[in-house]
């Protein structure tokens, strides 16, 4: 009797817990996904865009003042007495003026005033400086509105004679060593648009001298160049 | 930008491996799928290389001369590369598939305007080129940039997939995402390289992403870029076809990703 009690009791137990738990197996095989409406959609969605047609650069007029930093390359050059010789870091200046022909291209003209100095190693170091007033001519390269790429030539003509500070004392070189540099340069950089018109320039440039400066040294410079430019 | 280049160098990089399909899907989910609605064929903006600087530059001068050509391509295809999408869906995976003008013209689409559901029309996505959407569709969808591939995939797509589905009385909800990417000019840009990318999104109702498949033409054909005929094969509706064809032959093959 006991026994036939106890055998019903588990099997309603049995048969209860599963209509219970049906409803929950079904639940969690297929999730719940409450209804949803327009609005609430249009809710989670933000604004409807703004149509993103920008004006074309071409035939516009880019004008920009720079200022560049060079970055010593440290014992590129050989010297005729077998020590080191590098160009330091030397500060350029001036304004750049770009006209573009096309929507990714333009023709760029700059002038500028550029330091240099140059420190040789070998049993001492002697440092030579001068300034250049140079101009630089070339071509630019956009790969999208903000990417640009530019190769040119540019010409310094020298300010003064060279100066040449060592451990031994200050001195002048003869004016008639004042060689022009002329050489060639790849540059490339980011423009940060701020506004539609506004431009901050970022960008690496860097100097292949073709001329003898000083002895038998070529002036390679490069230098990372900040500008602030605005587009006509 | 930072998009542009990832998914540049995922090309890049999936051409170098020989492995230009990508697959990926939940099987139990997507056989479930009896009645799908293809919401939306878009294409997106052409995309070209960034680097090298000058290179690049000049190649995208003469391609910023024939965007007009480009988007005029695109649009005249774009309903054919529906209908590859579509029919595929049909013949793979035996779906019933609602789309195009039948699918506007029901009245459970047209329910969904009445009811004020916010549009965004892809033509506001526009810069040089333009993000391109098959006839008689509307986008639902507010993709940042127009870049739709990067929003199907990582948007949270639940709520849309379980109005879409109870309105449209379908099981789940299909996109296509077609793309043209120049992946990589030549010396001094007289050359790059093109493919065009097909990307197939779907959702079933209760916001699972279960099927996202994408592969690109493939072998790249050289492009001068400044030459909007030698664009016209490569966005032809028959062109597209293939890697749609690439993407079903993995599932059915059994090779797609879980």
């Amino acid at each position: 009797m006991i026994c036939k009690l106890f055998v019903r009791v588990v099997l309603a137990v049995s048969f209860l817990s599963s209509v219970w738990a049906a409803p929950a197996k079904k639940k969690a095989n297929a999730p719940a996904v409450p209804s949803v409406t327009a609005a609430d959609l249009n809710a989670t969605q933000g604004e409807v865009p703004k149509p993103q047609v920008r004006e074309s650069v071409s035939g516009k007029i880019y004008l920009e003042a720079f200022g560049a930093y060079g970055i010593t390359y440290p014992g590129i050059l050989s010297t005729p007495t077998g020590g080191s010789a590098a160009f330091n870091g030397d500060p350029r200046g001036g304004l750049l003026f770009v006209w573009h022909w096309g929507s990714a291209s333009g023709l760029v003209a700059s002038g500028y005033y550029n330091s240099k100095s140059t420190g040789l190693t070998g049993g001492g170091t002697l440092t030579y400086k001068t300034a250049y007033l140079a101009g630089s001519l070339g071509f630019r390269f956009y790969s999208n509105e903000h990417f640009y790429g530019e190769i040119g030539g540019y010409y310094g003509n020298p300010l003064g004679d060279w100066k040449i500070e060592s451990s031994i004392g200050n001195f002048s070189v003869n004016s008639a060593d004042r060689k022009a540099d002329i050489g060639l340069y790849i540059a490339g950089g980011y423009l940060f648009h701020i506004g539609e018109k506004l431009r901050l320039n970022l960008g690496i440039n860097l100097q292949i001298g073709f001329t003898q400066v000083q002895g038998n040294l070529t002036a390679n410079n490069a230098s990372m160049v900040l500008g602030l430019g605005y587009l006509f | 930008m930072k998009r542009i280049i990832i998914s540049g160098a995922v090309i890049l990089f999936s051409i170098h491996c020989g492995s230009n399909v990508n697959v990926k899907i939940a099987n139990d989910r997507l056989t479930n799928i009896k009645k799908i609605a293809l919401l939306a064929t878009i294409t997106e903006k052409p995309s070209s290389p960034l680097f090298p600087l000058m290179d690049a530059g000049i190649f995208n001068g003469k391609f910023n001369g024939i965007t007009a050509d480009i988007d005029k391509t695109t649009q005249d295809n774009i309903d054919l590369y529906r209908e590859n999408v579509a029919k595929k869906l049909e013949s793979e995976l035996g779906m019933t598939v609602a789309y195009g003008p039948a699918l506007a013209k029901s009245k459970e689409y047209q329910a969904i305007t009445k009811e004020g559901l916010q549009d965004f029309p892809v033509s506001n996505y526009k810069d040089k080129f333009s993000v391109i959407q098959a006839s008689a569709e509307k986008n639902y969808f507010n993709a940042e940039k127009g870049e739709f591939v990067a929003y199907f995939d990582k948007a949270d797509m639940a709520k849309h997939a379980a109005y879409f589905c109870e309105k449209l009385k379908v099981d789940g909800i299909a996109f296509s995402v077609s793309q043209m990417a120049v992946i990589n000019v030549g010396m001094f840009g007289i050359s790059g390289d093109a493919v065009l990318r097909t990307s197939i999104i779907v959702y079933d109702k209760s916001g699972t992403q279960v099927l996202l498949g994408s592969a690109v033409t493939e072998p790249a054909v050289s492009v001068s870029g400044g030459n909007a005929a030698e664009f016209a094969a490569l966005l032809a509706a028959t062109n597209q076809a293939r890697p749609i064809d690439a993407i079903f032959t993995k599932i059915r093959e059994g090779k797609a990703a879980k």
